[in-house]
């Protein structure tokens, strides 16, 4: 983001606007996708897609906040699957039994609670690399996927079976306020608060640190074990409130609904220019990553492309991000 | 401290080994033993794996299963893993159309009776499995058409969202499907399939999908019930008097299948029934195992159409 701290008042020169998108082709990729789309298919650029588009940003982008503080501190999360699956169940479970503000503070607080076990496993066990904290936490989410299965027998469970209120779900759904969907302005406060604590707080600074240099960071006094509480806290957090809105938006819960966003999340959080490595990120670069999977898989379905083509895409993508994300550190470090 | 962690994971570990072998003679002990081996957090298969312990007793097996975590060398660990423990008949409902097939033949030369559990053997696996109880895919594809056609007598343009990617069962209702239509007046826009049976990502296709198309998807053919919820989530989201006119006819017959005939203003349901499947499954790898001349290779179980007019006459399952 080397255009943002451009001093204000000051006119961008050409070659600083270059720079910018060489160091971002995040938006040169967005901007092509508008453009080739738009051309082949007139209905992209459409109020009706538009908000389509806003629709299918929910999950994902919840998901991937999280995700964005994990990865700045130079970890992994691949417990989210889990995660999500097991909130769903539970809370859409307890609809009945406690009423739904209650079923949603459990659901969150059952995020809440399968992060901060991630980050106690991790810390108790040791685990400060990322290919450790990659395989705990993947392990983790079998063990709340297997949770999610077991409690529900692995039996779909579905909100409009309900018999008690589930208004709060479908303002979550379909509720405006203003011109902006519930959804929307839930996102917009989690994206300001992530947004204070990576920029203003102690907290956030440390996790930087953390992810630049473990080592460095702990002889410079951070708080590292602290730090990862925080981080997976949050991402669990992050997680169960992608869960919630994934439920008022499919209407069901199923005990293996998350397992997509596991590595969706992590793309999405790359594709947006967050090191892979640690050290270097913003959530501001995460929701840029996000519109871009979520705007690629639209335009994909919108021009017809095979769905067979579209896995191949996807893996292109992946191995495009991990490279350009490689080539960018050397830079940064070379 | 790290010390301390292990040896509590360790005697964790243990105690929930000794746990889950449990002690003493279990009451289907002598009994042949039957594997399943299926991907278990599919909830069709999660309901079978019930219907196999329930009616196990009936047909005189003690059945066990082993999750192929829709992983094809996971498939064949637990195919081998059947035979060394003894397993006298495995049920596999196969992630993929040939990929078991060695692991298969295999356990067939040591005397292992292996019956596909609701899907057939694709043409060029027919001898990788000693029976087969099914529903017809490709006939239920063609049941799909021909709904759609008596729906729409003078024609119709609609969708059809697949099931998984390359998963057998998709591949052949969409193959039934496509025959079914050809040389129809029924006309399908568009095709695509999700990469897993996810409610989220039909949803995604099938928003993607009316932006495209609107008011011309007169039907929408989605090749699961959950997924077609998503479907009507979608066409709700439109608030439009066509949308709520759209014809939807999923697959499965399950429990969200049957309350979305009686919600939904034109939703048609092809049923497998779970039970009357695993149920044959199970009678046909005992007659099999005594070598009864009784014993049929390929089993077809016909699907059940759920509709307005004849929902009254099944009981919803409760998967």
């Amino acid at each position: 983001m080397s255009a943002a701290t451009q001093p204000v008042g000051r006119r961008v020169s050409p070659r600083a606007a270059g720079d910018f998108l060489k160091n971002n082709p995040i938006y040169v990729a967005i901007a092509l996708l508008v453009i080739v789309t738009s051309v082949v298919e007139p209905k992209f650029l459409t109020l009706n897609n538009f908000d389509n588009i806003v629709r299918q940003f929910g999950v994902l982008i919840f998901a991937a906040l999280g995700m964005t503080f994990v990865i700045m501190a130079g970890f992994l999360d691949l417990s989210i699957g889990g995660i999500i699956s097991l909130v769903a169940v539970v809370t859409v479970t307890l609809i009945d039994p406690i009423g739904q503000g209650p079923a949603i503070l459990v659901g969150l607080a059952v995020g809440l609670a399968c992060g901060l076990l991630n980050s106690i496993l991790i810390v108790a066990s040791g685990a400060l690399t990322q290919a450790e904290s990659l395989f705990i936490t993947f392990g983790m989410s079998l063990v709340y996927g297997a949770v999610a299965l077991m409690y529900v027998q692995g039996v779909t469970q579905f909100l409009t079976y309900s018999e008690s209120d589930i208004s709060i779900f479908e303002a979550l759904n379909s509720g405006q306020i203003g011109f902006l969907s519930v959804a929307t302005v839930v996102f917009l406060v989690c994206l300001a608060i992530l947004a204070v604590i990576e920029k203003r707080t102690y907290m956030g600074r440390s996790v930087v640190l953390t992810g630049g240099n473990k080592v460095a960071a702990r002889l410079a006094g951070i708080p590292i074990s602290r730090t990862i509480v925080m981080i997976y806290a949050i991402s669990g957090l992050l997680s169960a409130i992608g869960a919630i809105v994934l439920i008022s938006r499919v209407t069901l819960a199923d005990p293996t609904m998350g397992t997509p966003y596991m590595t969706q999340a992590i793309l999405a959080v790359v594709v947006g220019g967050t090191a892979l490595i640690g050290g270097r990120g913003s959530v501001l670069w995460t929701v840029a990553g996000a519109f871009l999977l979520i705007l690629l898989n639209n335009c994909l379905n919108l021009l017809g492309v095979s769905s067979y083509v579209q896995f191949m895409i996807w893996g292109v993508v992946l191995i495009a991000v991990i490279w350009l994300d490689a080539v960018k550190e050397t830079r940064v470090s070379g | 401290m790290n010390r301390k962690l292990a040896t509590v994971a360790a005697l964790a570990a243990v105690a929930i080994l000794v746990g889950a072998c449990g002690g003493g003679a279990s009451p289907s002990a002598g009994k042949p033993k039957l594997t399943f081996v299926a991907q278990i957090d599919n909830p069709s298969q999660g309901f079978s794996w019930k219907m196999y312990q329930k009616n196990a007793e009936k047909y005189g097996f003690e059945v066990s299963v082993c999750d192929n975590k829709n992983d094809v060398q996971q498939q064949t660990t637990c195919i081998n893993d059947a035979v060394a423990a003894g397993a006298k008949a495995i049920a596999i409902n196969p992630k993929d159309e040939m990929g078991y097939v060695p692991a298969t033949k295999a356990a067939m030369e040591k005397g292992v009776v292996v019956c596909l559990s609701m899907v057939p053997p694709a043409a060029d696996a027919i001898d990788g499995s000693t029976c087969s109880v099914s529903v017809d895919d490709i006939l239920g594809g063609q049941t799909a058409a021909e709904a759609i056609m008596a729906f729409f007598p003078d024609g119709a343009t609609g969708v059809e969202i697949g099931g998984q990617g390359g998963h057998v069962a998709a591949n052949n209702r969409h193959e039934g499907f496509s025959k079914g239509i050809e040389g129809k007046n029924i006309e399908v826009l568009d095709y695509q399939n999700p990469t897993a049976w996810d409610t989220a990502e039909a949803q995604a296709i099938a928003e993607d999908m009316i932006t495209k198309y609107g008011d011309q998807i007169q039907f929408v053919f989605c090749h699961w019930d959950n997924g077609a919820t998503g479907v009507i989530n979608a066409l709700k989201a439109v608030n439009e008097p066509w949308a709520e006119d759209v014809l939807i006819i999923g697959v499965d017959g399950n429990k969200v299948g049957f309350q979305q005939v009686e919600s939904w203003k034109n939703y048609i349901s092809i049923a497998q029934n779970a039970e009357t499947i695993t149920s044959k499954v199970m009678e046909q790898s005992m007659l099999w195992i005594k070598k009864d001349p009784a014993a049929v290779k390929a089993n077809i179980i016909p699907f059940d159409i759920i509709n307005k007019e004849t929902i009254g006459n099944f009981t919803a399952p409760e998967w």
